[in-house]
């Protein structure tokens, strides 16, 4: 009776299943006929054309106009040579920590073997509220000194790090996140930009990922490399617009005047720099040496989470800081690099929807070809009719474009690389294609998936994302 | 305090954008001049291809006697003309979906398409009265590409047996949407009042044709079995 029962259900869900997919191929099937049957109208044709033609030459002429902007500092801009500094400023290291158990001990370590004169240091980390060893570990871990705070639902790495800023003697601060390292020079190497000017108020790291061991922390890899190299040129033009979390240096006197982090932002490391452009103060990039290594995302999921916190910041933080665009006050930065961040919004949004007008839409076609032969493919196959000529290029303005595009962005990576000492071996060539491909359409997916969050007004509640 | 602005490097960056960008149109531009000139080239070519065929049938005729000779001539010539309308249809359907071509260059290049297609329709009709030719199917689809829901699928499957049948299957597409008188005299003629809608040999077949129904109604009018046929 059981038995049967439980045939019953099986014969129901796989005959539900069979109605859902059918429905679906029924609707996909009669979606194309529509779609075949508009294609021809007149006014579709013109509102589709006159779309994706202006999409697409927007994109173009953004995309190229910035790709060549960057392009002059690279070959116009020269680098300055820092001296480095007789005297040894008090230098304050904070520590946000929240169940880090794996990496606390390597990461204050990193700190205790810093280059620099062990009296200069001041070494705090916050245990905020792990559940986890890392206060016990923190306590045993001699020559720091440890803030121990309880946590509360929804407090983010700013509450600790303000708690820790709070307790900071030194002229210049440095945040460091507790899944990171910092080389031993980093100090020596950083210092140095601060005594430009006294508006110098950040210098911001050279990260790279450390040690990766899959293809999607390769893949990172790559990407910190060519946004480390972005990030030095655009410093030039004092353009920085984030302070990462893994060792920037803050001048502690303006860090405080301006009340430290913001523990309400998505990203805080990131709206502290915009608050610092809107107060006329210099976000620098270390532009030799600096090195600090952070653990990358090793599943889309921890992935996932992590550019939920950055995109999610960084729409936050074009949406709070709008008004520096286009605003002589804040020369290039409101000329170049704001615009810049907000195109790259629409860029995403874009790239998404050509993608899936020149590439899924052919695609589900082909699928529908299928369909409709029942799959019997081997005609196809032994036939396929492929006539490349003339005709086969289309968008050649566009196409042109695009090349043009690829062949700056080569010279980037390529720059990049080298900048970084990354030396390039016939086993990376898959991870490249990948990273060229795949990867900066998931990156868009994820944006888009994180914007239409934002649009709903759902909450980015810390514990959920990930730094 | 008013920080730095790049001014002229802002006006150099535009003035390099815009020259890439005028680099790239004028590429297009002569781009689509050449596949206008190679459009047209093909159907100067089809043109000389009708006249020749023509006049090969005009002196059988003349001549009154079937030439086994004269139709081997003429089987090669029919043989050749059917591949280039085909390259020519197969470059029409890729123009019509580039960027670059006008609506007007489009209307034309289709019309001289389905004049030729109709032309070699009759030449074939023809010339089979006069010799053995090679064992194939004509088929005449009607469709129109604005008010039709099934004549995407109907064409997928035509082309489906294109594949499977190659030379033997000769399609001619017949677009209703261009206007040519011609395709109204045979839209009369096969007393069609809907798309899609087929003609194979003598019979029409109105509505979306089925894949078997089709396959069956191919194979019935190949004179010979055919392999494909069987499976």
């Amino acid at each position: 009776m059981r038995k049967e029962k439980h045939a019953n259900i099986m014969f129901l869900r796989a005959y539900n299943a069979g109605i859902t997919a059918k429905s679906l191929l029924t609707a996909f099937a009669a979606s194309l006929a529509m779609s075949e049957r508009l294609k021809n109208k007149p006014l579709y044709k013109v509102f589709m054309g006159l779309s994706t033609d202006i999409l697409l030459w927007v994109l173009y002429f953004v995309a190229l106009y910035f790709s060549i902007f960057i392009l002059t500092i690279f070959v116009f801009e020269s680098e300055k040579t820092h001296k480095k500094p007789h005297t040894c400023p008090l230098v304050s290291i904070i520590i946000p920590a929240w169940n880090e158990e794996k990496s606390i001990r390597e990461t204050v370590e990193s700190t205790l073997h810093l280059n620099y004169p062990q009296d200069k240091l001041q070494i705090i980390a916050v245990n905020h509220g792990s559940d986890d060893k890392t206060g016990k570990i923190l306590d045993s871990i001699k020559g720091i000194e440890v803030l121990h705070i309880t946590r509360k639902k929804g407090d983010n790495k700013a509450v600790a790090f303000n708690k820790g800023l709070a307790r900071a003697e030194g002229k210049f601060v440095a945040c460091l996140d507790a899944d990171s390292v910092v080389s031993a020079e980093a100090l020596n190497d950083m210092l140095p930009y601060f005594a430009e000017s006294e508006k110098v108020a950040v210098v911001t790291p050279s990260m790279l990922i450390k040690s990766p061991k899959n293809l999607l922390q390769w893949l990172q890899k790559y990407e910190y490399i060519v946004s480390l190299f972005v990030k030095r040129l655009s410093s030039h033009i004092n353009c920085i617009y984030v302070a990462p979390g893994p060792f920037s240096l803050y001048r502690t006197s303006i860090l405080k005047e301006l009340g430290g982090f913001d523990e309400k932002a998505i990203a805080e490391d990131m709206e502290i720099v915009y608050r610092l452009q809107k107060n006329q103060y210099i976000a620098k990039q270390c532009l030799k040496g600096g090195y600090s290594y952070v653990a990358a995302p090793n599943t889309i999921k921890e992935l996932y989470k992590q550019r939920q916190r950055w995109y999610g910041g960084s729409l936050s933080n074009i949406y709070q800081y709008r008004k520096l665009a286009f605003n002589r006050r804040y020369g290039d930065f409101g000329f170049f690099q704001m615009p810049k961040n907000l195109m790259g919004v629409v860029t995403v949004f874009t790239t998404l929807a050509l993608f899936a007008y020149f590439a899924l839409w052919p695609l589900a076609r082909k699928a529908y070809y299928f369909f409709v032969i029942r799959f019997e493919i081997m005609p196809y196959l032994l036939n396929p009719n492929i006539n490349l000529n003339i005709f086969t290029l289309k968008n050649v303005q566009g196409a042109f474009v695009v090349l043009i595009l690829m062949i700056i962005s080569l010279i980037f990576f390529i720059c990049a690389c080298r900048m970084a000492n990354e030396k390039m071996q016939k086993a990376t060539i898959p991870v490249l294609l990948v990273f060229f491909t795949v990867y900066p359409l998931m990156l868009c997916v994820m944006y888009l998936m994180v914007a239409f969050k934002k649009m709903l007004r759902q909450d980015f509640v810390w514990d959920k994302m990930a730094r | 305090m008013a920080r730095e602005i790049l001014k002229r490097r802002y006006l150099f960056v535009l003035i390099a954008t815009v020259i890439v960008f005028s680099l790239g149109v004028t590429l297009g531009i002569l781009v689509n001049e050449t596949k206008s000139r190679i459009m047209e080239k093909e159907i100067a070519t089809q043109n000389m291809d009708d006249l020749s065929l023509q006049l090969q049938l005009t002196y059988l005729n003349f001549l009154d006697l079937n030439s086994s000779e004269g139709c081997k001539v003429m089987n090669a010539a029919l043989e050749q003309s059917w591949k280039n309308l085909a390259t020519s249809y197969g470059n029409l359907i890729k123009y019509k979906d580039s960027f670059e071509a006008t609506d007007e260059d489009i209307r034309y290049f289709e019309r001289n398409d389905l004049l030729n297609n109709i032309r070699y329709w009759l030449l074939l009709k023809e010339a089979k009265t006069y010799c053995e030719l090679q064992d194939s199917v004509a088929v005449l689809f009607f469709f129109s590409e604005t008010n039709c829901d099934e004549c995407d699928s109907q064409s997928q499957l035509l082309e489906h047996y294109k594949r499977v049948f190659n030379e033997r299957f000769l399609l001619f597409h017949i677009n209703m949407d261009i206007g040519e008188p011609m395709a109204q005299i045979l839209l009369n003629q096969y007393d069609i009042n809907s798309y899609p809608s087929i003609v194979i040999g003598v019979d029409k077949f109105s509505g979306l044709t089925g894949k078997d129904a089709l396959k069956e109604e191919i194979c019935k009018r190949f004179k010979y079995k055919q392999p494909e046929c069987e499976k």
